[in-house]
């Protein structure tokens, strides 16, 4: 294979991954990450590509979420002081952690948010009480609905802040956005309305990435002939996928996605016991 | 979105608005550089056997100054390169800005919460660069960076 097939291969993979991952708001990295080692790419250098593309994912879907009036910056900047901690430590373990071992954290990882995709938890909001915290820290605001506009309640601050913890430490462990876990921590321990959710990870994604981003970069993880088709594809195929989404049914793409991210899940896994990285 | 009027200067809705523009600019930008750098990178080496990365062996080109060498000097993994580090500066140049708009709304628990963001980004990106050491075992996890995770 020469180089103009090896760029045209990975961009091709990357769009795909860029469009699914920008439809389900968990991300391309953890499709990317997994394609690239079915490839025969090491999977440091993967998640060093995987981690820019996601910036690049991330900041350009942010721009339309943004302006839709979703996404809450309150929100996206309170909890960012801890997935950034959390992506500085993940980053440092991941240069620790052997190889196989990453790739079945990997594996187990993508297992639980394909779970946590999958299941649709019931959830109330809008009519309860305010929660004190987070009225010192101004979370509460409102999302746009056709009638008008939907105020909403923030709750159980200190857990959604521990979990975005450990959300970032995923990210910067796997050179993956965390998505799913971001989400999960604001959909369902902070009981953030869904779509608020889902804009305020993305947007917040973006900043997680950057602080693992020095450290993959110092560590030598991002190489620019394999960086380059990935991030340009990723980039293109979540623009694509941002547009498809405005109004998209949700829940069923969560489901075909899941399906996805299983075969995937269980590949990394496979391969971190049987050593073929 | 409503705050009370104790808030003064510019309004959350302007704010939001703006750190869409930042971000689209940036993201644009670095896009163009890397596919710049990509293109020179196809044109000289197309036809090259493709890089092996069945194992890893770390990338050299990876300290901001030397990328910058690279990149003025044209060369094309140079290129590419400074157009990812200008990608991972984006969220940096955002979360500078809203070091400001916070400051302007007069929202100081906000201007904290930023800077403290600040102060952690730009200790990944440099850290390891002034102390030889890799960014987050320079100071902030010493030996117990298992019971952080």
């Amino acid at each position: 294979m020469n180089v103009l097939e090896f760029t045209a291969l990975v961009g091709a993979g990357a769009l795909a991954a860029g469009f699914l991952g920008a439809l389900t708001g968990l991300g391309g990295g953890v499709v990317i990450v997994p394609l690239l080692v079915l490839m025969g790419v090491d999977m440091k250098y993967a998640m060093g590509a995987s981690l820019v593309s996601v910036i690049a994912t991330s900041s350009g879907a942010a721009a339309s979420y943004v302006k839709e009036g979703y996404s809450n910056i309150r929100i996206g900047m309170f909890l960012e002081i801890a997935t950034t901690l959390g992506a500085l430590t993940g980053a440092y373990l991941a240069h620790i952690i052997p190889t196989q071992a990453l790739s079945i954290i990997f594996g187990m990882v993508l297992l639980i948010s394909a779970y946590l995709s999958y299941r649709t938890l019931p959830r109330q909001h809008g009519t309860e009480q305010p929660d004190p915290l987070a009225v010192r820290l101004r979370l509460d605001s409102a999302y746009p609905i056709p009638e008008g506009k939907q105020p909403y309640h923030v709750h159980r601050v200190p857990l959604g802040f521990s979990l975005m913890y450990l959300a970032g430490c995923l990210s910067g462990l796997l050179g993956i956005g965390s998505g799913a876990f971001k989400v999960l921590a604001m959909d369902q321990a902070m009981r953030i309305p869904f779509k608020v959710s889902t804009t305020t990870s993305n947007f917040m994604i973006g900043v997680t990435a950057a602080a693992s981003a020095g450290v993959y970069l110092h560590y030598g993880q991002i190489v620019p002939a394999l960086t380059m088709p990935v991030t340009l594809g990723v980039l293109i195929g979540s623009l694509l996928g941002a547009h498809v989404l405005m109004g998209a049914q949700t829940r069923m793409l969560r489901r075909v996605f899941s399906v996805v991210i299983l075969a995937m899940a269980l590949q990394m896994i496979y391969k971190g016991f049987t050593g073929k990285l | 979105m409503s705050e009370p009027s104790r808030y003064s200067g510019p309004s959350d809705e302007r704010v939001e608005r703006i750190i869409s523009g930042l971000l689209r600019i940036g993201v644009i930008t670095s896009a163009l550089i890397v596919f710049s750098g990509g293109l020179l990178y196809l044109l000289h080496d197309g036809r090259q056997p493709a890089p092996n990365l069945g194992q890893f062996k770390p990338e050299q080109l990876r300290s901001p100054a030397h990328i910058w060498g690279e990149a003025v000097a044209l060369q094309p993994l140079g290129l590419i390169m400074f157009g990812l580090l200008l990608l991972i500066a984006t969220p940096v140049v955002r979360v500078i800005f809203s070091v400001v708009a916070f400051a302007l709304q007069r929202d100081y628990l906000y201007v904290l919460f930023t800077l403290l963001v600040l102060a952690i980004l730009l200790y990944s990106l440099f850290s390891g660069y002034l102390t030889g050491r890799g960014a987050a075992e320079a100071m902030f996890f010493p030996p117990w960076p298992l019971v952080w995770c």
